[in-house]
C-alpha cells in the first residue's frame, strides 16, 4: 500500500537562521582562536566582532520587527533568540569601545580584549542551545548534534582565523589548528552518522524524516558538510607540506570548510523531526471506513 | 463553556471554499493559512482511495504550543479556545516547533509570486505567530466562524461540545480527534 | 456606528451565472461573500473564487478608466481617455473598417461570461453584420455537446441532471467540486443520501475521490468506454426495452454498431479494467433512476460529436431522460429566452454571408447556420486568415472578457496574429497579455459592480435571479453596458437605450420590470415539467429519441456513433509515441482558477500557488522524479514547466497538466490548432503524446 499526505508546514527555522549561527559561531571562534594564539595584528582581532555584528543584522531581519529586539531583551532568559540579541549585542557594544580605544590610541585596551574573550563563549553556544532546549525534537536534543554544531563553529572560526593569518605571516600553528580540528571533526561526524542510522531504528515515528535525512535532500546536505570538512583538511594538509601554495590553498580550504559549516546548520535546521500528524495505521483506517461511506445523511 | 468543531469527511471534497474564507476573513499574508485541506491518498493505481483532511488549529484542552511559551503570548480562554496576543509574542517560535498539530506559522516573509500584490495585514503581523483563533471574534457576536459557514457542504459544525442539546456534541459521539492518544484532548474531530 | 448591509445576489466568476450567495457589505465595503444557503436552487453552493471575489474588487491592478495605447503595439505604454472618447474610438473604428474591407473583416470573439451576455454578445455581432463571431472557448466548450445533445435527445437534457432524485449518479469527464459547485453540491448531497457515484476521469480527481466506480478512462478515448457501456447494457439485456420501443429510433441498427465494442476490446482501447466497465454500465442500467453529469470532455476530444451522442444514448437506452431522477430539460422561468436564433436576430444576417464565416467550408457544423446551432468563426482559421490572407485577411478585433493570448490551441500564433491586426479593442478587469495588444482597453465590471440577471443557457433555466450592485471600481462598467453604448454609436438595429430597458425587456413576459422583481425577492423559480416530452415528443425531426440520427446522415455523416482514435496516440501514431511515449491531458483544473484568471488573486494564489503536473510516481521514479520537482513537459509542438506532483490516481502512461498557467507552464504551447474535429473544428486538449524529464530542484 503506497500513502501520501503531504502537509504544508512552515519551516520554523530556515536560511537567515542558520545564517546568523554560521556569522556568530565563527566570529567569536575566531577571536578565541586568535586570543589563545597571542599573536596576530590588532586589525585581525576587529574581525571576528565584526562577522558577531553581521550575524546580529541577519538575526534582526529574522525577528521582523523592531518591537521584536526590545521584547527579546526584555525576555533575556526566555529564549535562543533573546540570548542571541543580547550576547551579539554586548559583543558588538564592546568590540566598539574597543575600535574607538584603537583608533583614538589612548590607553590599553588588553582588558577589553579579555572582556571579549569571555563574551565569545556564549555567543559561540547560544545556538546549541536553541536545538538542545525544543525537546519535541530529537534530532536537535541530541548530544551529538550539540557537540558537532559546537565543533563545526570552532572549526569555521579557526579556518578563516587560518586564512587570514596569511596576511600577516603570523605562523602556521593556526593551520596546524585548523586540520587538527577537521580531523576531530570528521571523526565525530562518522560517529554521528552511525548514531542516526541507529535512532532510525529507535524511534519508529521519526523514520520518514530520517529516512529523507539520509537518502534525500538532507543527505546532500549532509553530505556537502562532511566532504567540506576532508577537502578543507585535504587543503590544510596540502599548504603545510608544500609551503608555496599555502597562500592558495588555505584560504580554498576555508572557504570550503565554511560552506560545509554553513551547510551542516541547514541541514540540522531543515530536519526538525515532527511527528506526522496522522499515523499511517490510522490513514489506512480511515482510507477504509471512507470507502464505506458511512456519512451523516442530510 | 468549550467550543469544539466536527468535520465530515465523507462530505468534504477539498474545494478549499474554507482556505479561502480563512484567508479573507482573516486577512493572512502569502503563505500563511490557519486552515488548509491536506490530499491523502492510499493504494495503487486503479485501487486508489483518496481523501481530503481539513485542518486547523485543534485548540488542544492541553496545549503543547502553550507549555513552551517563554513570554505567555499564548493562552486559552474561558471558551476552550487558545490564542496569541501579538503583543506580548516575540516571535521566537518554540511553539511552531512544538505544536503536534501544525498549526502555526511565524509570519515574517514577505515573498509573493510576481503579479500578486500585498491585500492584507501584513505589517501588524510581522515577526508574530499566528494561527486559527477559531474566529472568536465572529463567534462572540453570533456569528458563526468563516470556514464554517463557507462550506457548501456543510462538512463542518461548529458549536459549544458542552451543551448536550447542541449538534456538535450530538456528532462527537461518533467523531475522532486526530493523535487522540497523546494526551492532547483536541477540540477539532472527524467523522469518517 | 458601523452600517452591516446584507446583499442577496447571484455569483458569476465562471460565468454559469448560478450560486446564489451574499454579500456582507460594512459601511459601503464588501467584506465578505458567502453561500446563501436558502436559495432552493443551488442550495448554499459556492467556490473559492466567489469567496475571494473581495480582493478581486480591490484589486489595486484592476482597470479603473479607459486606456487608449500610446506608443507601438505591446509597448505597454498606455493614456487615460474618457468613455466617451474611447466608445466613439471603438464604434468608428469598426464602422470604418467595416466600410473599407467590408464587415467579415470584423471579428467580434468572447471569452468569460462576466454576466449573462453571451448571446447580447451574439446579437451585438450579427447586428453590427459580421458573419465572423466566435467564442475562446467556441468549438471548446459547450458547442459541440449542445449540438450533440439537440442532435440526439432535441434538448439539452445532459446538462440538466436531476441528481437530487437520482439513485445512480454517472459524472463523466467533469470535476464538479472544482468547476461547478451547485451541481457538485446536490451530488454530495444525493450520495449522502445513498445514491451511488460513477465517474469517468483519467485523474483521481476531487470528484472522483467520492467515486464508487472510477474509470480511469485513457485521455481521448471516451466515446470507446461510452460504447463498452452501451454495448454491455445491450448484450445483457439491461435496457428499458418498453421506453426503447415508445421514445426511439434506430435501436436495431446501433445494437449492431455497438457489437463491435466488447468490454475486451474497449478495455484495451481505454486501458481501464474490463470488470470496471461491465461493474459501471450495470449500476447505471439497473439502480435507476440515474442521471448523467458532463462538461467540457465533451468539447475538447478527437471526436465530441460522437461523445455527446453515445453518451445520451446511454442515458435514452436506459429510459433516464425527460423522467425524475434522470436528466430533464432545461425551460426558462418565463422571461426572453436568450438562447433562441430569434434572440441573436440571426435572420438579420445576410444569407450571403453565411458561407464566408471563417471555417464555413471546413467546420460546417460549427460554422454554418444549420438551425440547431449558433453558428460561430473557427477561431484557428480566423489567426490563420489574419495571418496569411487567406481567403480574406481579418483586419479588426473586438474581445470581450477573453486571453485568447493564453486559453486556445496554440499560443505563439494567437500572439502573431494579434500583432497583426490594424484595431484591437479588448474589454476585461485586469490588462491581460490579450489587452496588452490592444488599441484600446475598456475598463469592464465583476459581477459585484452591477445591476443585472442571472440568466445563462447552460445552468440557470427554470429560475431566474437577479444580480445586485454591490461596488463601484473606478469607471468600470459592465459589458452589457459597454455593448448597449457601442450599438447606439454605430445605430445597430435592435437595441436598447439603457441597461436597465434592456433588462426589461428580457423580464417583459413574465409582468414585471427589474424593479419590481427586485422588491419581490429578486428571483423567480419554476419547477421543470418533467415527462412534457415524453407526452408530447422529442424536439427531433422523428419526434423521438435519434440513436439513429437522419440529420447527420443528411450532413453527409455517420448516423450512428463510432470511435476514432485521436490524432495522435500510441495506436494511431507509433513512431510518434516512440519518442513522445506519454498520453497527455491539458484538462486539469482547481477550483481556484477559472482558466487563465485570477492567478493574481492573493488569496486564492496562495492555495494553489505554482503550476503542476500530475504523473504516476511508478513512472517518476523510473524517470528519476520526485515530488515537487520542476519537470518539463514536450509535445512536438513546444514545452512547459511545472511542479510535479507524484500520485498513484493516474495511469502509469498517462500525465496531466493543469491549464490556463502563463508563460512558460501554458499549457497550449502543448496544443495543436491544426488537426481539428470533423466538422465541428474542436481541437483536440485531451488525449496528446508527450514526454516528461526532470528539470531541477
Ligand atoms: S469547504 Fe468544505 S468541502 Fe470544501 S475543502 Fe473545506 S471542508 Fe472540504
Ligand atoms: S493545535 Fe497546536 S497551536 Fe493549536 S492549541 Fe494545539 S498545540 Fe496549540
Ligand atoms: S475557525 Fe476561523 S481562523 Fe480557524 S480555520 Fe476556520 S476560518 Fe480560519
Amino acid at each position: 500500500m503506497v500513502m501520501r499526505m503531504e502537509p504544508f508546514r512552515q519551516q520554523e527555522f530556515g536560511w537567515r537562521v542558520a545564517l546568523d549561527f554560521l556569522l556568530s559561531g565563527s566570529g567569536s571562534s575566531l577571536f578565541i582562536v586568535y586570543f589563545l594564539a597571542g599573536g596576530g595584528v590588532s586589525a585581525v582581532y576587529m574581525v571576528g566582532p565584526a562577522l558577531v555584528l553581521a550575524g546580529l543584522a541577519v538575526l534582526l531581519s529574522e525577528l521582523g520587527r523592531p518591537s521584536n529586539f526590545w521584547r527579546s531583551i526584555y525576555n533575556y532568559r526566555a529564549s535562543w533568540m533573546a540570548r542571541g540579541a543580547i550576547f551579539n549585542l554586548a559583543y558588538t557594544l564592546i568590540w566598539l569601545a574597543m575600535v574607538s580605544l584603537y583608533a583614538l590610541r589612548v590607553g590599553n585596551y588588553f582588558p577589553l580584549y579579555a572582556v571579549e574573550f569571555a563574551f565569545s563563549f556564549p555567543v559561540l553556544i547560544y545556538p546549541v542551545m536553541l536545538l538542545y532546549e525544543v525537546k519535541d525534537i530529537k534530532l536537535w536534543r541530541s548530544w551529538w548534534t550539540s557537540a558537532l554544531t559546537l565543533l563545526y563553529a570552532i572549526s569555521g572560526g579557526s579556518s578563516l582565523g587560518a586564512a587570514l593569518s596569511l596576511l600577516y605571516r603570523s605562523g602556521d600553528q593556526i593551520v596546524y589548528a585548523s586540520a587538527l580540528i577537521n580531523v576531530i571533526l570528521i571523526v565525530f561526524l562518522f560517529v554521528y552518522i552511525q548514531e542516526l542510522r541507529q535512532k532510525q531504528r529507535v524511534y519508529r515515528s521519526v523514520e520518514s524524516a530520517l529516512r529523507e535525512m539520509l537518502y534525500g535532500g538532507g543527505r546532500a546536505l549532509l553530505q556537502l558538510s562532511f566532504s567540506g570538512a576532508v577537502v578543507s583538511l585535504a587543503m590544510y594538509v596540502i599548504a603545510l607540506a608544500i609551503q608555496p601554495v599555502a597562500l592558495l590553498a588555505v584560504p580554498l580550504g576555508a572557504a570550503i570548510d565554511l560552506a560545509g559549516v554553513y551547510s551542516f546548520r541547514l541541514m540540522v535546521l531543515r530536519l526538525g523531526f515532527h511527528e506526522p500528524l496522522v499515523s499511517e495505521r490510522r490513514l489506512r483506517e480511515m482510507a477504509e471506513g471512507l470507502r464505506k461511506r458511512s456519512g451523516e445523511p442530510q | 463553556m468549550k467550543y469544539a468543531m466536527v468535520i465530515d469527511l465523507t462530505k468534504c471534497v477539498g474545494c478549499n471554499a474554507c482556505t479561502a474564507a480563512c484567508k479573507i476573513d482573516n486577512s493572512t499574508g502569502f503563505g500563511v493559512k490557519y486552515g488548509q485541506v491536506l490530499e491523502v491518498e492510499a493504494g495503487r493505481f486503479p485501487d486508489v482511495t483518496k481523501f481530503y483532511l481539513p485542518i486547523l488549529c485543534m485548540h488542544c484542552e492541553n496545549p503543547e504550543c502553550l507549555k513552551v511559551c517563554p513570554t505567555g503570548a499564548t493562552f486559552r480562554t474561558k471558551e476552550g479556545v487558545v490564542l496569541i496576543d501579538r503583543d506580548r509574542c516575540m516571535g521566537c517560535r518554540y511553539c511552531v516547533v512544538a505544536c503536534p498539530y501544525m498549526a502555526r506559522y511565524f509570519y515574517n516573509d514577505l515573498k509573493r509570486p510576481l503579479g500578486v500584490p500585498r491585500m492584507d495585514l501584513e505589517d501588524e503581523r510581522l515577526g508574530t505567530v499566528e494561527k486559527c483563533d477559531f474566529c472568536i471574534d465572529r463567534v462572540r457576536e453570533g456569528d458563526l466562524p468563516a470556514c464554517v459557514k463557507a462550506c457548501p457542504y456543510e462538512a463542518r459544525t461548529f458549536g459549544d461540545a458542552d451543551d448536550p442539546n447542541s449538534r456538535v456534541h450530538g456528532l462527537m459521539a461518533r467523531a475522532k480527534p486526530l493523535k487522540e492518544d497523546e494526551g492532547f484532548n483536541p477540540s477539532v474531530y472527524y467523522i469518517w | 456606528m458601523s452600517q452591516v448591509e446584507y446583499i442577496r445576489t447571484t455569483c458569476s466568476i465562471c460565468g454559469h451565472n448560478q450560486c446564489g450567495v451574499i454579500v456582507k457589505r460594512v459601511n459601503g465595503k464588501v467584506v465578505e461573500i458567502m453561500p446563501n444557503r436558502d436559495d432552493p436552487m443551488t442550495k448554499g453552493s459556492i467556490c473559492p473564487k466567489s469567496i475571494a471575489s473581495v480582493q478581486l474588487l480591490y484589486h489595486p491592478d484592476r482597470l479603473k478608466y479607459p486606456l487608449k495605447r500610446d506608443g507601438p503595439r505591446g509597448s505597454g505604454k498606455w493614456i487615460r481617455i474618457t468613455w466617451e472618447e474611447a466608445l466613439d474610438t471603438v464604434a468608428s473604428r469598426l464602422l470604418e473598417i467595416k466600410e473599407k474591407y467590408g464587415p467579415e473583416a470584423v471579428v467580434m470573439a468572447r471569452g468569460t461570461n462576466r454576466g449573462s451576455w453571451i448571446r447580447l454578445f451574439n446579437r451585438f455581432a450579427n447586428s453590427f453584420g459580421t458573419p465572423n463571431w466566435t467564442e475562446s472557448g467556441g468549438a471548446q466548450c459547450f458547442t459541440p455537446r449542445s449540438i450533440a445533445q439537440r442532435l440526439t435527445l432535441g434538448g439539452l437534457a445532459l446538462e440538466w441532471p436531476d441528481v437530487e432524485n437520482s439513485r445512480t449518479i454517472m459524472v463523466w469527464g467533469a470535476n464538479p467540486p472544482a468547476t461547478w459547485s451547485p451541481k457538485s453540491v446536490k451530488i454530495i448531497r444525493a450520495r449522502s443520501n445513498g445514491a451511488r457515484l460513477i465517474v469517468v476521469d483519467p485523474v483521481m480527481s476531487n470528484m472522483a475521490s467520492k467515486a464508487d466506480v472510477w474509470l480511469p478512462v485513457r485521455p481521448g478515448t471516451d466515446v470507446a468506454l461510452a460504447l463498452g457501456m452501451i454495448n454491455v447494457i445491450i448484450n445483457e439485456r439491461l435496457y428499458d426495452s418498453e421506453y426503447i420501443e415508445k421514445y426511439t429510433v434506430g435501436f436495431e441498427s446501433l445494437k449492431e454498431r455497438v457489437s463491435e465494442y466488447t468490454p475486451e476490446r474497449v478495455s484495451e482501447i481505454t486501458w481501464v479494467p474490463k470488470e470496471r466497465i461491465i461493474e459501471a454500465a450495470r449500476l447505471f442500467a439497473t439502480n435507476r433512476p440515474s442521471s448523467i453529469v458532463i462538461s467540457a470532455t465533451f468539447d475538447e476530444i478527437v471526436d465530441p460529436i460522437q461523445l455527446g451522442r453515445a453518451v445520451s444514448i446511454i442515458s435514452a437506452i436506459t429510459g433516464n431522460v425527460d423522467v425524475r431522477g434522470g436528466n430533464i430539460f432545461p425551460e426558462t422561468a418565463g422571461q426572453v429566452s436568450i438562447d433562441t436564433n430569434d434572440f441573436i436576430m440571426i435572420d438579420d444576417l445576410p444569407k450571403e454571408l453565411d458561407s464566408k464565416r471563417l471555417g464555413a467550408d471546413r467546420y460546417p457544423i460549427l460554422s454554418k447556420y444549420l438551425k440547431i446551432n449558433f453558428p460561430m468563426a473557427h477561431y484557428p482559421t480566423i489567426l490563420e486568415s489574419i495571418i496569411t490572407g487567406r481567403p480574406y485577411r481579418v483586419r479588426a478585433m473586438f474581445i470581450m472578457g477573453g486571453n485568447p493570448m493564453l486559453s486556445i490551441a496554440n499560443s505563439e500564433m494567437a500572439a502573431e496574429a494579434l500583432s497583426r491586426l490594424e484595431f484591437l479593442a479588448v474589454a476585461d478587469l485586469f490588462l491581460s497579455k490579450t489587452a496588452e495588444m490592444a488599441d484600446v482597453v475598456l475598463p469592464a465590471a465583476s459581477w459585484l459592480e452591477y445591476d443585472g440577471l442571472a440568466d445563462s443557457v447552460q445552468a440557470t433555466y427554470g429560475h431566474l435571479r437577479i444580480r445586485q450592485k454591490a461596488a463601484t471600481v473606478g469607471e468600470a462598467r459592465s459589458d452589457t453596458w459597454i455593448m448597449i453604448e457601442l450599438a447606439k454609436r454605430m445605430k445597430l438595429k435592435g437595441f436598447w437605450s439603457s441597461e436597465r430597458e434592456y433588462l426589461d425587456y428580457i423580464l417583459s413576459p413574465t409582468g414585471m420590470t427589474f424593479e419590481q422583481l427586485r422588491e419581490r425577492g429578486g428571483a423567480i423559480y419554476h419547477e421543470p415539467s418533467v415527462g412534457s416530452r415524453l407526452k408530447n415528443g422529442f424536439n427531433t425531426p422523428s419526434g423521438k429519441i435519434e440513436l439513429y440520427s437522419q440529420t447527420l446522415k443528411e450532413w453527409g455523416y455517420d448516423p450512428l456513433p463510432f470511435y476514432t482514435e485521436p490524432f495522435e496516440s500510441p495506436y494511431s501514431t507509433p513512431e510518434v509515441a516512440k519518442q513522445y511515449p506519454f498520453v497527455l491531458t491539458t484538462g486539469r483544473r482547481v477550483s481556484t482558477y477559472f482558466h487563465t484568471a485570477q492567478r493574481n488573486v492573493p488569496a486564492l494564489r496562495d492555495i494553489n500557488p505554482e503550476p503542476v503536473v500530475e504523473i504516476n510516481s511508478d513512472t517518476a521514479r523510473e524517470l528519476g522524479i520526485s515530488n515537487g520537482d520542476m519537470v518539463r513537459v514536450e509535445t512536438r509542438r513546444g514545452y512547459v514547466i511545472m511542479k510535479a506532483k507524484l500520485t498513484q490516481g493516474i495511469h502509469p502512461r498517462v500525465v496531466a497538466v493543469q491549464h490556463g498557467w502563463p508563460d512558460e507552464a501554458n499549457d497550449n504551447r502543448l496544443t495543436d490548432n491544426t488537426a481539428c474535429a470533423t466538422g465541428i473544428g474542436s481541437t483536440t486538449l485531451r488525449g496528446l503524446l508527450c514526454n516528461i524529464r526532470r528539470e531541477g530542484k
